[in-house]
Formats: structure tokens, C-alpha cells, sequence
């Protein structure tokens, strides 16, 4: 949204009166929530929060606490600033942030930004994965003062950073000890031989792998070399830019060499897993076989077996079913049930936390981000039709809804601005929410008991041996008491009941790969838990959900995908079964207390008021052969939330020294953005030689100044409508015509803008683009100028396989009155093979259809010394028609022909083109090819 | 092989004496002349050799860290010294009335101490982190460079008499008068023929050393980065025997009447006689000790990275008083007879009461400190993360 706002900004700050000729899509971040910020200060830090979370505030504070401390000792240094921690209650919230520009996965559990070296952190319920983030996060602080402190020492430029590989494996491994999601990821990369050396490790960058692989080398530097090592490699920073040796300076070996070491090693300790246990794909069947999928359920439809799941194929997340009595594998293709990330309704699926459940009717109960919070959606699977959606202005984020054995009441998981997670009901009938947790334990996963008076869940809230690993308890719905399911130091998650009530399942870790396990109902509630283990699989297995022949349907991580499988006569591998676990289960729950921070003399508690501080200053002077010589400086500075920022723009383009002192130019904004309305003001003087896209082209000077106001008010994610309003007063001198012009213009714009469009790597391939803008144009005083402008512009992206898409293009642009803007087209972002901005008129339509489609997967070049990976090409062939005229229509033009396109770095789009162009009305081909070779995104 | 080592140790003895008496009696002045960048950079100061000289870190070579002068706070600014530049762990030494201080940038800086005056400096191109060593009118010290990194210069003529390469040098070297003593980054521990840069023995211990040497009688101690603590004759680099910590060794040795002062990276002090090398007594600290111990008075002072200064009765192992700073601290707590001062990376200077620990004065530094503080006469110096050397009176 921020970004959206400063264009419109600078399109009205640099086209006036242009007026629109410049517009961006693009999708909305959305300041649902005004949020009250607070400030908790800390020995170290000042952490920012809302009273809703005062609780959770101070328990973060507490691990930030802790964290410092222990970070010093392992960093052998210190922080001599005070560090500024953000914290949301919820990944929502956080998704709302206006601490940087860009928008947040749902993967990203947050994140440190060193130009105001601020920390920004969601909690999701568990204070253990909190702390974990926030100790995450605290290394990075630690590392970037570290590194910095080398560098000044040596006297040597703070120009560099250790790879990523290394920043983000530190991170880890100086935050956490190895978890059951990092140990599932590393076994399965070895045993599938896709590990990847440290001398590729630019390959996964920024991958999942590449942050565990870091933190599992670093373990193993730690173990074989000594913990003092990975300070060292940051004290031995100055030695040398290239990381390969001061890894070498430090422990002694090279990568190439600690490659052979480390990968070695892991294949000692993975593979003799393989003598008991089994890949999936060798012992189960695969249900679904391509894409991504996760969270099944069962539903037989009538005679039709039918799975329900959350998948990935398109880049989009969505709802799919699978028929598994299709007779053909076609039949068995899974099929779209609902579309997610294209509309508000169903904005995002929390494809790792949230089940789906369906009742014995076919309604399918699930949670999709909607809006400012989350909505319980119910989908009739036999009708096809969206039921109901419910929000609960209490709640925000929603997981895992399961019915009642009566189809009447669903229970689910739920967390509140506070933060907490906790188990809710929701009674259909009645339209009655009630909650049966209210704690600082991560409640999570509820299923019903199958005579509907317990709910069965997974919980942090035991503390065994020391540790706090999730159990599995048993909650009265009635009385609201809740007892052991099971005991252990290990974790228990998603229970399932099997049809006829008799077993319980779940996954659990106790003997290391996280598997399917089964109890006996009729132990819920007993003194003693007898346990058996169902699965031996190397990889993890996720959300085992009975089906009614006695088969298990599940998810499963193997070779580096999530795919569903199922396991057939569960209830026989129960009875047979060899591997038993037996623990006590104790009568009440030893739960452990949140430790926090409290009112002191060190620990403050303040309204925020707002702290700004410099984000940019910058000065430049410039040279072109038209304008001549300019020079000037801008400064943006914004408060430590981001929610307010100014920008100040001053240069002056003289062109001798009579003229300096009215050619400064100079603007102040105001950018507000704390709200869901955004808006910007500002005031501006510009002054200097223009060039106007006249035919002739011709320069004209021209003085004006004046003020603006722009809101931009998002209606969701994907839709938003604007509106300026500018007031100058504009002074012109034509040097052809020698008349001058004097104007007080007032413009005016709306705008509707539409965007739902998927990116890859050189730009949309999936969903839609719509945009329509009106303004008008008019000198308030003189009436030397008075024109309006109509502009449309849709572009839609037909996916015709995973990675190929037809990209369509329809533009139509008009400004008509006194003194009226010319548009111009041409080059090699709309009307490709012609000079850049040669075609201009006051009217103006374009059309463009592009075949995206791969081109090259991977280009590397090896020479002897040393390997470089190009990356990929993408390919495109275009055809482009469109005219500009002013009064009269002239000739339909166009050009057509093929190109490569090649992102560099993720953010450079290198983009070369031959064809042919076409002109006079089509009827007649260029002789020979243009060559357009130019930057920038597919449109 | 007793009677051996009583011979050694008596020898020993009577050529300590013979040094320190020669260092009390001398008075003449010494022109120091120092070459660096190939070209002279003539430093030509003449030097009032003193008792007060600290020639090496920690004074002597037992590097107790121990100090007479009397102080009375406040205490004052006397000069600023800015050395563009950052500083290693090792403190700076004085001969006469100069100051010699190594930076990271590798510049070896002369300073008037008494004006706080920049004389000279010299450029190594490595970082220099650990202090130089003064012996008769050689200076010597290290740098963490990967050739050449062990340089004497002699101040007779300003130029470097002989240079060795041990892999880098990031422990303070030491002499006594059997030889230079220095541990490399290649995992040996040389002794040197301190005018002529021979080598008479080195020993790989196998792992890399960073933690600064001590020396007694007729022994030297070292320790490495696996944790290993050797002790070695001083003149035939015979092993006499070794002790296992739990973890790495950084922190420099310390020894006093027979005991050894080991500070682990396995948060405990460590106090083996240094004789047999047994066990004398384990102190867990709480946390990494990353400094040298200092000892005076039967009391051993301790630092560690939880920001605690931590005494102990050395007999016995009783905490006498514990101090806590802010922040860490990663140097060594400076004793005298009225305070004990103690620079932490909170950014402040501390002067604590000897008897409980109590803060007599601390004084913000604007600037982290992981540099041992300086004691000399009624001068206190400090160096900072500010690349600033600031001396109190």
C-alpha cells in the first residue's frame, strides 16, 4: 500500500498536469487494524505493543531478556544501543505492518531490519516458537553489531555480510536446539540425496533447506571443532571478503573440505535409519501424486469416495477433491473445490495450521483469511455452494474446526488479540460461541470425543522432565477439567478417532522420525497409557483422518514435497503391531508459569508517541544533454512504526547563475499510513526547462506551485480505489511560440484498481489486472486549461500449464480540452520494435497477447577455477497492436516476433527482443528485424 | 629428575634476580628508533628506563596484573590519544615514559604517556591484538597475519632484527630471560633466542593458541584452544606435564606462589598446582571466562561474559564478594592497593572497593571496552571500541 501511495505521490508530483498518465496495480497491504501502541522499556530494549497483548508483551520481554544475556556471552560482545522490539499477537497482525514496504508470507515468523534496527515479531500462540523468534532474531542484532565492530576495528569498509547460509544457520542454531521439522528435513535431504555442499549452496538460496543445512553444518563445526569456532568465524571476519577462507583461517579446512567432512558425517548418522524404517512412497499408497498436499479428509458422496485437501499446483493455494474410485487416472485428477488467494472471501489458507473437517451432511468446515481476520467458512461439497462464513469480532486467527458427533456444534482452535491460543465452540443452532481454554498454553488441533462430551487436543501446557513438548489431553466439555491423554516428553499432535470410536491416532516423535501412532479409546482416562506405534517412516507423517474402510489417509514429507497417502488396515497394523510405549498418566497436569517481566525501576510502561528518525538522505547531480545540469538532494524520515513518513525534495536545475534562484525546486509530503484510509499531502514549487511530447517536440519553462491530497482506501487485498486532488498555480513559457500561459489548475482524479495477479520470475502468469481512472483537468482562473481523461486498462493471465501462460493487454487512455497531455507509447514495455515514445496522441489504445513459457531451466558456466549458475531463462512471443492520434486517426501499427527474458537477482528483469514491425493498418511487415534490448517486468 | 628441576628452578631464580636488578639499576636512556612502510620512521625519544615499566602484559612474566600505585577518586581525564583504529584484548606497556599500543589495523603506536602525545607509529598491515613485549632493547610483538607475524625490532637502530612466521599471534609473547616465549596460531608454542629470532624449541600442542603464557621459576605455561594446559621447562621445551579443561582456553595464565590460574570457556577457574599440574581447586564462575585471571594477596580475581568480577580466597575457593556489571566483560580485573579496576563492554570503567567490591567510582566511556585496563604509577589507561586511549590521574 505504502508503495501504491508514494506513486501516486510522485506520478502527481512529476506529471502535472499530466494527470495520470502514470498507474500502478499491484496488490494491498491493508491496515485492517488500528492498533493503540504502547512502549514497554526494558534494560535493553523498548518493545512496542498494544494494550490487548500487555500480557504477552512482557513475557517476550522476558525472553528478549534472557536472550541478551546469553547472547553476549556466546558473541563475546555486547549492544550499545537499546534494541527496538515490535511485537504483534498474531501473524495477522503482523501481515499489517508498515515496518517495511513489502508484504509478509505466512512463512516469514519475522524478521530484523537493520536500517532503523528494528526487530519485528508475531507470536502464534506458542511461547516457546515466541521465544525461539525472538532469540532468532536477537542474533541477528548481535551479528550485525559484531561484524560491524570487526570491520571498524580494522578500519575496513561495513560493505559485507557473511553468506546467508551462514547469518540464518547461526540464527538457528544459536536459538533452538534441532526441532522435529529441521531433523525431518535434513534425514529426508540425506536419504534422498538431494543435501546440497556448501560450495552450491547458492542453489537453495533463501530456501527452507538452506537455513536447516546452515544450522546443521554450524552444529556440526560446533561438535567436531569447538563451540568457540562460530565466534571466531565472525571475529575472523576482517581476514578476507571471500567467507570460504576465513572458514578456512578459523577451523582450518576450506568448504570443499568440510563438505567431504560434514556430508560424510550425516550420511553415517542418517542411514542406518533405513534398516527400520521405510520411505513413504515404498509402504503406502499415494493418494494424490502431484503438487503439494496437505490436510486431508475423507467424505463418502454417496458411493463415491471422495478426499478433500488443501493443495498447490498453480501457485495458489486452494481447496481440491480427489474421486478415489475414479476409474481412469484422469478421474482421479483432483479437481478445484475452492479457489483461495484470488478474493478477499478466502484470502489466504493456513496451509500448516488449519485442518478441514466435514460433516456426515458433505458440509465442509474450514478457515480461510478474510479481511481483518480469519472466517469459519461451510461449504456444502453435494450442492457446490458456499453455506455460511462466521467471523467473531473477539478472535482473529482461526485453525482446525472439527463437528460434533451430531453435526450441531464445531469446536476449533482460536487465538484473540491477546495472543493466546486457546479451544473454542462454536453451536451452530444457536449461533453461540464459548470458550473452554483460556490460557497462555497453545491449544491446538480439538477433535470431539465420539459421545461428544470430551474434546481431545493438543497441548504446550505440561512440563515433563523439563521440558515443554505438546501433549495430547482430554477436555470435559461440560466441566471444562482437563487430563492426560498422554504423558511424555516428546510431542502428540493431530488426534483422530477412528469410525467406530475404538482408537484414537495421532502423530508423535517418542522414538525420533514423527509417525502415526494409536491408543485404545477405552484408555482415554485411565491411569496407565498403552501406545502403538503404526508407521515406521523416515520422513514425517502429518494429520492422520480414518476413512470408513479402515484405511488411514495422511500427509507425508518425502523427498522434499508433501503428498497425501494412505495406509490400509490400520486397525489390523494396531492389533499386530510390535513397538509399545506404556507411561502413567499422572491424575492433574503439572502445567509451568510463563515467566514475564514486571513494573520496576528498570521496566517502564509508556504511550507511544511517535519516534522519527532518518530512513534516506541522498543527493545527486546529474547531467543530460537536454536538461543540462542538475543537482539536489532528498530525505525521507519516518516514525519507528512506519506509519508516518516524510519525504523532502529539494534540487535546483539552473542553467546559469541569473537562474538559480528560481530554479529551485522543492517538496515536502506527508505519507500516513496507520490506518486502513491512506493518504498523503504535500506542497511543491518546480521550476525549469520541460520537454513536452508535442510533434514537434518542443521545451517550454515552466514555473508552478501548489499542494495535493491523495487517499487510497484498500477494499481488500486484491482492490482498491483512489482519489487526488492537486491546486497550482502554473506559469509557462513556450520558447516556439513565445506565449506565455498562465494557469491555476485544479485536477482532480478517481481511480479503481484491481489486482489478483500470481508472479514468477519475470512477471504475472496467473490472475487478473483491472484498473479504470477519470480525472479532469481545469485552470480555475484563466481557463486556459481545462481537459478530462479517461484511462482503462485490463490485462489478464491465462495459465495454460504450471509454468506457460497467455498474457493479454488491453489499454485505452484519453485526454480531451484545452491544452490536453499527450500519452505516448512505443519500446519495449507497450508497443514493442518501435522507438521509445515515438507514437503519441491524445487518444491512444493498445493491445498486446504474450505466450510465456520456459525457456532454459538452469545456465551454468564451469570453468576450471571456479562454477557460475546463470539461473533461468523465461521465453515469450508477443504480438502488439495499438494506435495514439490527436484528432484524427492516422493507421492501426503494431509488431510482432519472439524474446528471452532473464531475472538477475530477483528484482532485474533483462528483457531482448527481435520481430518485425507491422505497420500501416497492417498491411504491410518491416524489412528485416528490429532488436530491442531493455529492462523491466512483463506487463 | 626432582634434583633436576631444583637446579633449574634455583637457576632460575638467580637469573630473575640478575634481570630485575639489572631493570631497577638501569637509568640510562635508550633512543628508540623504529622502521615500518619501508621507509624510517625515526622515533627518537629518550627513554627514563624505570622500576614503574610494564614491559609486558601483566607486568611480570608470572602476569599477576598487580600494581602499587595509590589512587584517589575521582579520578581525572589527564589526555585523549585517538588511535583510528581499534584495539585487541591486549593492554598497552610502558617503557620510560612511553606508551606502546598494538591496533587492529596493525599500527604500532608510541605515545608519550605523561602529554598523551602521538611520537610514532609503525604499520605492520596485520592486526595487531595482543600487547608487544619490551626485553632489553628489543620490541617484540605479534601480529595475526599468516606470515611474519612474530617481529622484533631493535630500538637501538629502529630495524626489525628478525621476524618468524607461527601462524599468527593472537596471545600476548613473553620473555624472560630464557628466551621469548610465544604461542602460534599453528598450534606450537616457540621459545625464541630473543636477539637473534632462532628458535631453541617448539612443541605442537596441536590446536591453536590464544591464550597469553605465563611464567615461574623455571617453567612456562601455555594453553590451548582445545582446552590443554601445558607446562613447559623454559629451557629445553621439555613437556613437565598437561591438564585437560572441560573447553577451550582463551583467557591468558596467570601464576602465583605455585598455582596456576586457568580461566576455561567451560565457565570454571581452574587453580592446578603448577608444579605437578594436579588439580588444586575447580571454581565454577558461571559463565566463559575470556580474560586473565589476576592474583595478589592469597586473592584471585576473576571475569567472565555475565558480567561478573568474581574473588576467591585462593586456599580455599571462598567468594569473597562478587561484583556485576551491565554487560559482559572480557577483561582482566586490574589489582592495587585501592581498587580494583575493571572495564566492562557496558561501556564503563570501574574502580571497586578491594575489601567487598563496592564501586568506589565508575566512569561512562561512551564506548565498549575489551581492552585490560593499564595501571601505571598514578595513571590509569584505558583503550575503548571508540579507538580512543583515555588516561585517568
Amino acid at each position: 500500500m505504502r508503495r501504491q501511495v508514494i506513486h501516486i505521490i510522485l506520478s502527481i508530483l512529476f506529471s502535472i498536469p499530466l494527470s495520470a498518465q502514470f498507474y500502478y496495480f499491484g496488490h494491498n497491504k491493508v491496515q485492517y487494524t488500528e492498533f493503540d501502541w504502547q512502549i514497554l522499556h526494558t534494560e535493553h530494549f523498548d518493545i512496542y505493543y498494544y494494550p490487548e497483548m500487555k500480557e504477552l508483551a512482557q513475557q517476550g520481554a522476558f525472553f528478549a531478556e534472557e536472550s541478551f544475556k546469553q547472547l553476549e556471552s556466546r558473541f563475546n560482545h555486547s549492544l550499545s544501543r537499546r534494541v527496538p522490539l515490535i511485537f504483534y499477537s498474531s501473524h495477522l497482525h503482523f501481515q499489517q505492518t508498515n515496518t517495511t514496504g513489502g508484504f509478509i508470507p505466512e512463512g516469514v515468523g519475522g524478521f530484523f531490519e537493520f536500517l532503523k534496527g528494528r526487530v519485528v515479531i508475531p507470536a502464534d500462540g506458542s511461547l516457546s516458537r515466541f521465544r525461539h523468534v525472538i532469540r532468532h532474531e536477537l542474533v541477528h542484532v548481535f551479528m550485525h553489531s559484531k561484524l560491524a565492530r570487526v570491520l571498524v576495528d580494522h578500519r575496513l569498509p561495513q560493505d559485507r555480510m557473511p553468506p546467508l547460509w551462514f547469518t540464518e544457520g547461526l540464527a538457528e542454531v544459536w536459538s533452538t536446539e534441532a526441532d522435529d521439522q529441521s531433523e525431518m528435513l535434513i534425514r529426508d535431504a540425506v536419504l534422498n540425496n538431494y543435501i546440497v555442499p556448501l560450495q552450491n549452496m547458492e542453489s537453495i538460496y533463501g530456501t527452507f533447506l538452506m537455513y536447516k543445512q546452515g544450522q546443521y553444518i554450524l552444529k556440526y563445526i560446533e561438535n567436531r571443532y569447538g563451540e568457540e569456532k562460530l565466534m571466531l568465524l565472525l571475529e575472523n571476519f576482517w581476514r578476507s571478503t571471500s567467507f570460504n577462507e576465513i572458514m578456512k583461517a578459523t577451523i582450518g579446512k576450506n568448504y570443499k573440505e568440510l563438505d567431504e567432512e560434514w556430508i560424510y558425517a550425516f550420511k553415517k548418522r542418517y542411514y542406518p535409519i533405513l534398516a527400520s524404517s521405510d520411505f513413504t512412497s515404498r509402504v503406502s499408497t499415494v493418494v494424490v501424486k502431484k503438487g503439494f498436499n496437505t490436510k486431508p479428509i475423507f467424505f463418502r458422496n454417496d458411493s463415491i469416495r471422495e478426499i478433500y485437501f488443501i493443495g498447490n499446483y498453480t501457485g495458489y493455494t486452494s481447496i481440491y477433491k480427489t474421486n478415489l474410485d475414479g476409474a481412469t487416472e484422469e478421474e482421479r485428477e483432483p479437481q478445484l473445490v475452492i479457489e483461495g488467494e484470488r478474493s478477499n472471501e478466502f484470502e489466504a489458507f493456513h496451509v500448516f495450521q488449519s485442518k478441514l473437517d466435514i460433516s456426515k451432511d458433505g458440509l465442509l468446515a474450514f478457515v480461510t483469511k478474510k479481511g481483518e481476520t480469519d472466517a469459519l467458512h461451510l461449504y456444502d461439497v453435494k450442492k457446490m455452494k458456499l453455506i455460511r462464513t462466521f467471523q467473531f469480532p473477539e478472535l482473529v486467527v482461526y485453525a482446525s474446526p472439527n463437528w460434533s458427533p451430531d453435526d450441531k456444534v464445531i469446536t476449533f482452535a482460536a487465538s484473540d488479540k491477546s495472543g493466546k491460543m486457546d479451544i473454542y465452540t462454536f453451536d451452530l443452532p444457536r449461533e453461540k460461541l464459548s470458550r473452554l481454554t483460556q490460557d497462555p498454553y497453545d491449544d491446538r488441533d480439538p477433535i470431539w470425543s465420539p459421545d461428544g462430551r470430551y474434546i481431545i487436543f493438543s497441548s504446550d501446557r505440561s512440563i515433563i522432565n523439563g521440558t515443554t513438548g505438546y501433549n495430547l489431553f482430554q477436555l470435559n466439555a461440560e466441566s471444562r477439567s482437563i487430563t492426560h491423554v498422554t504423558y511424555g516428553a516428546n510431542n502428540f499432535y493431530s488426534p483422530s478417532f477412528s469410525p467406530d470410536g475404538k482408537y484414537l491416532t495421532f502423530t508423535s516423535n517418542i522414538d525420533g522420525a514423527q509417525n502415526i501412532w494409536a491408543l485404545s479409546s477405552s484408555r482415554i482416562g485411565q491411569t496407565v497409557s498403552s501406545m502403538t506405534k503404526m508407521t515406521h517412516f523416515t520422513g514425517a507423517a502429518f494429520d492422520p483422518q480414518w476413512m470408513d474402510d479402515n484405511s488411514i489417509l495422511f500427509s507425508a514429507f518425502e523427498n522434499y514435497s508433501f503428498r497425501i497417502y494412505s495406509l490400509p488396515s490400520a486397525s489390523a497394523i494396531i492389533d499386530t503391531s510390535s513397538v509399545k510405549v506404556q507411561s502413567s498418566l499422572p491424575a492433574t497436569v503439572t502445567a509451568w508459569q510463563p515467566k514475564s517481566v514486571q513494573a520496576d525501576t528498570a521496566v517502564k510502561f509508556e504511550q507511544y508517541q511517535g519516534e522519527y528518525s532518518l530512513d534516506i538522505a541522498q543527493s545527486q547531480v546529474s547531467t543530460d544533454p537536454v536538461f543540462g545540469t542538475s543537482g539536489g538532494a532528498a530525505i525521507a524520515i519516518s516514525d519507528l512504526l512506519g506509519n508516518d513518513q516524510y519525504y523532502f525534495l529539494l534540487y535546483n536545475n539552473a542553467q546559469s547563475s541569473d537562474e538559480l534562484l528560481e530554479s529551485f525546486n522543492l517538496a515536502v509530503t506527508r505519507v500516513s499510513l496507520g490506518q486502513r484510509l491512506n493518504y498523503a499531502s504535500g506542497i511543491f514549487h518546480f521550476a525549469g526547462r520541460r520537454y513536452d511530447l508535442t510533434d514537434p517536440d518542443l521545451y517550454y519553462y515552466e514555473r508552478s506551485f501548489g499542494s495535493y491530497f491523495v487517499l487510497s482506501y484498500p477494499l481488500s487485498k486484491f482492490e482498491r480505489i483512489e482519489a487526488g486532488i492537486s491546486f497550482s498555480n502554473s506559469d509557462k513559457d513556450n520558447y516556439i511560440s513565445l506565449r506565455p500561459r498562465k494557469a491555476l489548475i485544479l485536477s482532480n482524479s478517481v481511480t479503481f484498481v484491481h489486482d489478483n495477479s500470481l508472479w514468477m520470475q519475470t512477471g504475472p502468469i496467473d490472475g487478473s489486472r483491472f484498473l479504470t481512472t477519470m480525472a479532469y483537468t481545469q485552470d480555475v482562473q484563466y481557463g486556459n486549461v481545462g481537459y478530462y481523461t479517461a484511462i482503462a486498462d485490463y490485462r489478464m493471465y491465462n495459465r495454460m500449464s504450471d509454468r506457460t501462460s497467455l498474457a493479454s493487454r488491453f489499454t485505452v487512455m484519453m485526454n480531451e480540452g484545452e491544452e490536453a497531455r499527450r500519452f505516448f507509447m512505443g519500446g519495449s514495455w507497450d508497443l514493442r520494435g518501435w522507438p521509445r515514445w515515438s507514437i503519441r496522441g491524445k487518444k491512444l489504445w493498445l493491445m498486446s497477447h504474450e505466450l510465456r513459457f520456459p525457456f532454459i531451466d538452469q545456465l551454468a558456466v564451469k570453468f576450471p577455477f571456479a562454477n557460475f549458475g546463470l539461473g533461468s531463462f523465461r521465453a515469450a512471443a508477443f504480438f502488439d497492436a495499438g494506435s495514439a492520434w490527436d484528432k484524427t486517426y492516422h493507421s492501426t501499427i503494431g509488431s510482432i516476433g519472439t524474446g528471452l527474458r532473464w531475472n538477475i537477482g530477483g528484482f532485474l528483469v533483462l528483457r531482448y527482443d527481435v520481430g518485425k514491425r507491422i505497420l500501416d493498418d497492417f498491411n504491410e511487415l518491416q524489412t528485416g528485424l528490429f532488436y530491442q534490448f531493455f529492462f523491466g517486468w512483463d506487463f | 629428575m626432582q634434583q633436576a628441576q631444583q637446579f633449574q628452578f634455583r637457576q632460575s631464580l638467580k637469573v630473575h634476580r640478575t634481570v630485575s636488578a639489572f631493570l631497577k639499576g638501569f637509568t640510562g636512556f635508550l633512543s628508540i628508533l623504529i622502521i615500518g612502510c619501508g621507509s624510517s620512521l625515526k622515533l627518537q625519544t629518550e627513554l627514563d628506563h624505570s622500576p614503574y615499566d610494564v614491559p609486558m602484559a601483566g607486568k611480570t612474566p608470572a602476569r599477576q596484573y598487580s600494581d602499587s600505585s595509590i589512587f584517589a577518586f575521582p579520578l581525572q581525564t589527564a589526555w585523549e590519544y585517538e588511535a583510528s583504529a581499534g584495539f585487541g584484548n591486549g593492554s598497552p606497556i610502558v617503557i620510560g615514559d612511553v606508551l606502546f599500543m598494538g591496533t587492529l589495523q596493525g599500527e604500532l603506536h608510541a605515545v608519550d604517556i605523561k602529554s598523551g602525545k602521538r611520537i610514532k607509529y609503525i604499520k605492520s598491515f596485520s592486526p595487531i591484538s595482543s600487547s608487544p613485549v619490551f626485553f632489553e632493547r628489543f620490541l617484540y610483538f605479534g601480529t595475526e597475519s599468516t606470515d611474519e607475524n612474530l617481529t622484533a625490532i631493535n630500538t637501538d637502530n629502529g630495524e626489525v632484527q628478525w621476524s618468524a612466521d607461527i601462524g599468527g599471534v593472537a596471545s600476548s609473547p613473553l620473555v624472560t630471560d630464557n628466551g621469548l616465549f610465544a604461542g602460534g596460531l599453528d598450534g606450537k608454542f616457540y621459545c625464541f633466542q630473543p636477539a637473534l629470532g632462532t628458535v631453541r624449541w617448539s612443541v605442537d600442542t596441536r590446536s591453536p593458541i590464544r591464550s597469553s603464557p605465563c611464567a615461574e621459576d623455571n617453567a612456562v605455561y601455555c594453553a590451548n584452544s582445545d582446552g590443554i594446559v601445558f607446562a613447559f621447562d623454559q629451557y629445553t621445551g621439555t613437556e613437565l606435564w598437561k591438564f585437560s579443561t572441560g573447553n577451550a582456553v582463551f583467557a591468558g595464565l596467570t601464576i602465583s606462589d605455585g598455582k596456576l590460574f586457568v580461566g576455561s570457556r567451560d565457565s570454571n577457574l581452574y587453580i592446578i598446582d603448577a608444579a605437578t599440574g594436579s588439580l588444586y581447586l575447580k571454581i565454577p564462575v558461571g559463565d566463559k571466562i575470556m580474560s586473565t585471571p589476576s592474583v595478589n594477596n592469597g586473592i584471585v580475581y576473576v571475569s567472565s561474559l555475565d558480567g561478573t568480577v568474581s574473588t576467591y580466597k585462593v586456599s580455599d575457593g571462598t567468594l569473597q564478594w562478587k561484583f556485576q556489571a551491565k554487560s559482559a566483560v572480557n577483561t582482566t580485573p586490574v589489582i592495587t592497593p585501592t581498587a580494583i579496576f575493571v572495564a566492562a563492554l557496558d561501556e564503563y570503567i570501574y574502580a571497586l572497593s578491594p575489601t567487598d567490591g563496592s564501586v568506589l567510582w565508575k566512569q561512562h566511556m561512551d564506548s565498549r571496552m575489551k581492552t585490560t585496563p593499564l595501571v601505571w604509577r598514578n595513571f590509569l589507561i584505558i583503550a575503548a571500541e571508540n579507538k580512543t586511549i583515555t588516561c585517568f590521574r
